[in-house]
């Protein structure tokens, strides 16, 4: 699978940190194109360490991330943006700065240094807002805003860099319910209408599996089960990763699973 | 952009001002004639604009601006609101060549000092750079390793001074106090031949610095080369806030102040906010010399002493704001 040429992958990916002992070890990936990808496990499990990895912001200590067939540390840093964009969690918005600006930022890796600012960029940058329904916010300093169209701003901010690979690093991580079903279902419509590639690290079982098609699970620096829902969400590897016991039903409200932490005994 | 016709406005007239006035007030229609040379002016007057006010204004306007442009750099860079180009060492670096320099040689060329205090802020930039990048390099580090070479330096300089004779320790205060009084066109040379490299750079990293004051990370993802943004910034500083303090030893508070002022005006990108606080900076020091020359005339204060009591109260209400907001 890792040796597949077209797409975004990782072969024999080892990361580490320092001379720390590695927080990945190995691990091949192959993402898998046009699909909505979850990244889940505990708390230094590696996803976000993965992430930074395929999005080319972590060198590998040994092995390879690689876009179609070709090692990402080969690519120029303007060039592997052009291919494959990622939006870090909580990043600083400075005062002032406005919808339009952060999303005209987007255009970066299209730029050179002394070219001026084209068609071509104002027209992706429409594209993005109007994507993420941003567009009547293209005045509005980012400070005013809500934490969902805030979030929205941001990922409007990597669309208008028009690749065709998204990773996001918890995307949803500190906004309340009714942000993080937006956030989702934005990605999962970037997903289904432009046929975008997104693979996002993800905290919530339920939310990854009602809105993502393919599931990541990772433990100790190692995927330990991949696959739909139905293929990758087991009871037995739940207790194994997480360390309690989580049950496993069918989704009452439609198709689907729904995972819930057993009561444990006290 | 109407807001740039007015600095540009505020500026001409600071300029008008400090030109026309002194111990001899000269009107701005012989200050006029004068510098266009053409017309009947007493030989006086003629010196006075021509070979006393017009080189220590210009030096003020460049100083001042360079100041700015260092200013918004390092802030940028350092993603820190209090920022300024003292902070990487540049004045306390250049603060010891110049007393090593005016303590130790007799008879000083015109052009020793400059060029001494110059590498003595490039020296001290160097090693910040070094010194913080052994570990991997992040705003925060840079900050600390500045401060800490900055005290060091400082402390040198001190020492120095305590066992100069009088009379040297004397001239050295006066220089590292930042001082515009014996302008000349060589140290103009200096601020220009050093500056005027340092804001091409900086013009060219404008639209870098935009996106690498959120994080490194999301500059990255953008696809920018991080450090070597973050090194070429470093140079352009010592460029500018090193010919700055060639032409006339340290000046506090422009660096800080103007890249906020130009911020309020302007906003946040900075292809707008570059130019703003160039010329806020210069606005800002010519005000500050007028004031130095003129409060407590005839004695001359040192400008920097001038920023420097403009500049405490503007930190506190900095600090303030900062605290406001979060």
């Amino acid at each position: 699978m890792a040796d597949q040429p077209n797409g975004l992958g990782a072969r024999a990916l080892t990361m580490s940190y320092g001379g720390a002992s590695p927080v990945i070890e190995k691990l091949d990936l192959s993402v898998m194109a046009g699909k909505f990808t979850a990244l889940i496990g505990p708390n230094g499990c590696g996803k976000s360490t993965l992430i930074k990895a395929l999005g080319r912001l972590l060198r590998p200590t040994s092995g390879a991330v690689l876009l179609n067939g070709e090692h990402v540390n080969t690519f120029g840093a303007k060039r592997y943006a052009r291919q494959v964009s990622s939006l870090q969690q909580s990043a600083q918005n400075p005062a002032g700065l406005t919808v339009e600006a952060l999303v005209g930022q987007g255009r970066y890796p299209h730029r050179t240094l002394l070219a001026q600012w084209t068609q071509q960029d104002s027209a992706a940058v429409d594209r993005a807002l109007e994507k993420t329904q941003m567009v009547s916010f293209r005045n509005a300093p980012i400070e005013t805003l809500s934490g969902g169209q805030r979030q929205r701003a941001w990922i409007a901010m990597v669309l208008a860099q028009e690749t065709s690979i998204l990773l996001l690093d918890e995307p949803t991580t500190w906004l309340d319910l009714r942000y993080q079903i937006e956030i989702l279902s934005l990605l999962n419509q970037l997903v289904s209408d432009q046929g975008l590639t997104v693979i996002a690290v993800l905290h919530d079982l339920n939310q990854a599996i009602r809105y993502a098609q393919h599931l990541i699970i990772m433990a100790d620096g190692q995927i330990v089960s991949e696959g739909s829902a139905e293929d990758a969400i087991i009871e037995e590897v739940l207790a194994q990763v997480y360390g309690i016991e989580i049950g496993v039903f069918p989704d009452p409200s439609g198709p689907g699973l729904l995972c819930l932490p057993k009561p444990t005994k006290s | 952009m109407r807001v740039f016709f007015g600095l540009w406005l505020v500026l001409l007239g600071a300029v008008v001002v400090s030109l026309c006035s002194g111990d001899i007030n000269v009107s701005p229609g012989v200050v006029f004639v004068t510098l266009v040379g053409s017309g009947q002016v007493g030989a006086m007057e003629e010196t006075i604009v021509n070979t006393l006010r017009l080189p220590r204004v210009c030096l003020a306007v460049t100083v001042g601006a360079a100041l700015g442009l260092a200013g918004t750099t390092a802030q940028a860079i350092l993603r820190n609101p209090l920022a300024e180009p003292g902070l990487l060492g540049i004045n306390a670096g250049a603060g010891l060549a110049a007393m090593l320099v005016i303590v130790q040689v007799s008879n000083v060329h015109e052009n020793t000092l400059p060029l001494l205090t110059f590498y003595g802020a490039l020296l001290t930039c160097g090693a910040i750079w070094e010194l913080a990048g052994r570990v991997g390099i992040t705003p925060l580090r840079l900050i600390l390793v500045g401060v800490g070479l900055g005290a060091l330096t400082g402390a040198g300089a001190s020492f120095i001074a305590t066992f100069a004779p009088p009379a040297d320790a004397m001239r050295a205060m006066i220089w590292v106090a930042g001082s515009l009084q014996d302008a000349g066109w060589v140290k103009l040379g200096w601020v220009i031949y050093l500056g005027v490299p340092g804001a091409v750079l900086v013009a060219l990293l404008a639209r870098d610095f935009d996106i690498l004051v959120h994080s490194d990370n999301v500059a990255r993802a953008l696809g920018q080369r991080v450090n070597v943004v973050r090194s070429i910034a470093i140079l352009a500083i010592a460029l500018l806030a090193g010919g700055a303090v060639a032409g006339a030893g340290p000046i506090a508070f422009v660096g800080l102040a103007a890249p906020h002022m130009a911020r309020a005006l302007v906003g946040y990108e900075h292809r707008n906010l570059l130019p703003a606080s160039a010329i806020l900076g210069a606005i800002l020091l010519v005000l500050a010399d007028l004031a130095a020359r003129r409060t407590l005339a005839p004695i001359q204060v040192p400008v920097g002493l001038a920023t420097a009591l403009i500049g405490a109260p503007f930190l506190g209400y900095l600090l303030w704001r900062l605290k406001e907001h979060g």
